[in-house]
C-alpha cells in the first residue's frame, strides 16, 4: 500500500523560469575527462 | 573527430597525441562510453522511455560534459516531461560549450520569443508548486483542484499528473488516479513512479470489484436438501394476496394489450378485405351503368340527328310558317274566284294576301304556283283599282301611311297603273323620301311621257333636282 506522506516527500518543487541561472550554476559540471586530466597532471607533478 | 584534452589538436588512431604526446587511450574510452550512453538514451527516447533516456543521457554527460548531442537531447526529453527549466538549463550549457552550429541556441530563442508559451509554462509550474505546498500542508481538497488546473493547462507536466494521482488515491478515487497515470504513461512509458502507482490503483480497483461481487453472492442463500443444493435469493418475497391480485391484474392488462395489438390488426384487415370486395362490386356496377348510359346517350344523339334531319325535310315541305296554310288560302281564293261574276274579287285578293303572308315563295309545286299567278293576274286590274281608290282617299286625308300601303298593293296587282304610280310618288314626296319619289315619277314618265301626269312628273323631278 502506498503511504501518502512518504510518497509526498519524493516530490520537490519544480524550478521556475526565473531560476534558470541558478539551475545552470547548480550543475556539477565535473566529468570523467576532467578527473582524468587532473589525475594525469597530478601524476606528472 | 576527437581532440586532445591537453593541447586541443586532432587525435589520430594512436593511443597518444601525436602533437603533445599525452596518453589519450583512457580519454578515448571515456568518449566512446559517453557516445554509447547517448545512443542508448536516444533509443529509449524514441520508444518514449523518457525516464530511462534521462538516466542514460545524464550518464553520458557525466562521462563527457561536452557531448553536445547528448545534452541537447536531454534538454528535449526534459521539455517533453514538462520540466522546461531543466531543459533550458541543458540547452544553455550546450550553447556555452559549443557556440557555433548548435541547435540548442534555436531552442532557447524559440522559447524566448514565444512569450505566451513561456508564460503559460511558468504559470503551470508555479501552480504545481502551489499544489505541492497545499498537499504538504494537508489541504488535499484544494490541492486536487489546483493540480487539475495545472494538468489541464500543461498536460505534459508529469510531476503534476503523478501528484494528482497520489492525491486521488489518498481519497480512494482509484479510477480517477488510473486515468492520470495512463496519461503519464502515454508521455513517459518508463516512469517507475507511474508504474508503481498504476499497479496500486489497479489492485485497489480489483479489490473493490471483488467486494462488489461478494456482496452480490451474499444476496443468495444456499440450502442443502439431501443431495440437492437449493439456491434461494435473499431478497425473494413471499406471495401475498395483494401481490397475487396485482400479478393477475398485470396479466389481464398484458392479455388485453396483446389482443388489441395482435388481433386488432387482423380484424381490421378482414374488415378492410370485406370493404374492398364491396367497393369492387360497386365499381363494377358503376362501370356497367356507365356503359349503359353511354349506349343510351349514343342512341339519343342518333335519334336527335334523325329528328333534325326529318325536321329539315319537313321544313322543305312546310316552310317555317307552314306552307300548308298558304295552300289553304290559295284554295279559298280559287273557290271564291270560281263563283264567276258574283265572286268578290277583293276577297280573292285578301286570300291571296294570306297566301303571301304564309310565304307564296314557299309553294314548291309548279301547278299551285301557276294557279296563284293566274288568279293574281285575273283579279289584278280590278283589285289594283280598288287599292288605288283606297289609297287616293287616304292621300286626300293626308293619311300617307295607309295611302302608301294601298298604292303599293295597287302597283303589285297592276304595275302599269299610272295613277297609282304617280300618287305613290307624290306620297313619297309628302314623306320627303325624294329618291323613291323620283324613282316612281320616272316610271310614270316612262309609261306615259306625254300625258298630263307625265308632264307633272317631269316638273316634280325638276324640282327635286333643283333642291
Amino acid at each position: 500500500m502506498i503511504d501518502f506522506e512518504t510518497e509526498l516527500k519524493k516530490f520537490h518543487p519544480s524550478p521556475e523560469v526565473d531560476d534558470v541561472e541558478d539551475v545552470v550554476n547548480g550543475h556539477d559540471l565535473t566529468d570523467m575527462v576532467d578527473f582524468i586530466v587532473r589525475t594525469v597532471s597530478e601524476a606528472e607533478e | 573527430m576527437l581532440f586532445c584534452y591537453s593541447c586541443g589538436m586532432a587525435l589520430s588512431e594512436k593511443s597518444y597525441c601525436t602533437s603533445c604526446g599525452a596518453d589519450v587511450s583512457k580519454y578515448k574510452k571515456i568518449l566512446y562510453m559517453s557516445n554509447r550512453y547517448y545512443n542508448r538514451g536516444l533509443e529509449k527516447a524514441q520508444i518514449r522511455d523518457l525516464t530511462g533516456a534521462v538516466e542514460d543521457l545524464r550518464q553520458s554527460l557525466k562521462l563527457y560534459k561536452r557531448n553536445t548531442q547528448a545534452r541537447n537531447l536531454l534538454g528535449l526529453v526534459y521539455f517533453e516531461m514538462g520540466e522546461t527549466v531543466n531543459a533550458m538549463a541543458e540547452w544553455v550549457l550546450s550553447a556555452h560549450y559549443q557556440k557555433d552550429k548548435n541547435i540548442a541556441s534555436d531552442y532557447i530563442d524559440t522559447l524566448r520569443t514565444n512569450a505566451v508559451l513561456l508564460d503559460n509554462i511558468n504559470s503551470s509550474i508555479k501552480k504545481y508548486n502551489q499544489g505541492l505546498n497545499q498537499c504538504k500542508q494537508g489541504n488535499v481538497d484544494v490541492a486536487k483542484i489546483t493540480l487539475r488546473r495545472v494538468v489541464n493547462n500543461n498536460p505534459r507536466l508529469i510531476n503534476a499528473h503523478l501528484l494528482l494521482a497520489l492525491v486521488l488515491m489518498k481519497e480512494e478515487d482509484y479510477s480517477g488516479a488510473k486515468k492520470e497515470l495512463i496519461q503519464v504513461r502515454r508521455i513517459d512509458r518508463g516512469n517507475i513512479t507511474a508504474a508503481l502507482y498504476l499497479r496500486m490503483a489497479e489492485e485497489n480497483l480489483n479489490t473493490d470489484s471483488k467486494k462488489h461481487k461478494g456482496k452480490e453472492k451474499e444476496a443468495a442463500v444456499t440450502i442443502q436438501n439431501g443431495n440437492d443444493i437449493i439456491i434461494q435469493p435473499n431478497n425473494r418475497k413471499e406471495n401475498t394476496f395483494l401481490s397475487l391480485f396485482l400479478n393477475i391484474l398485470i396479466g389481464l392488462v398484458i392479455g388485453l394489450l396483446v389482443g388489441w395489438f395482435v388481433l386488432g390488426p387482423i380484424r381490421v384487415n378482414m374488415q378492410k378485405s370485406d370493404e374492398n370486395k364491396e367497393l369492387s362490386d360497386a365499381y363494377e356496377e358503376i362501370n356497367l351503368k356507365n356503359t349503359t348510359i353511354d349506349t343510351l346517350t349514343q342512341r339519343i344523339d342518333s335519334l336527335t340527328t334523325q329528328y333534325e334531319a326529318l325536321k329539315d325535310q319537313l321544313n322543305t315541305y312546310e316552310g317555317t310558317n307552314g306552307a300548308f296554310e298558304g295552300y289553304k288560302y290559295l284554295l279559298l281564293a280559287v273557290k271564291e274566284y270560281s263563283k264567276g261574276e258574283t265572286a268578290d274579287k277583293n276577297l280573292v285578293a285578301q286570300y291571296l294576301d294570306k297566301v303571301d303572308e304564309n310565304g307564296s315563295d314557299k309553294i314548291k309545286e309548279e301547278e299551285f304556283l301557276e294557279v296563284y299567278n293566274i288568279l293574281k293576274t285575273s283579279i289584278g286590274e280590278s283589285v289594283a283599282d280598288s287599292y288605288y281608290e283606297n289609297g287616293y282617299n287616304a292621300f286626300r286625308q293626308e293619311d300617307y301611311v295607309t295611302a302608301l300601303e294601298n298604292f303599293k298593293k295597287a302597283i303589285e296587282y297592276n304595275s302599269e297603273n299610272v295613277d297609282a304610280l304617280y300618287y305613290l310618288a307624290c306620297t313619297y314626296m309628302a314623306n320627303k323620301d325624294y329618291d323613291n319619289a323620283k324613282y316612281y315619277f320616272n316610271m310614270v314618265i316612262n309609261i306615259s311621257p306625254d300625258s298630263e301626269l307625265g308632264n307633272k312628273a317631269s316638273n316634280y323631278i325638276a324640282e327635286i333636282d333643283a333642291q
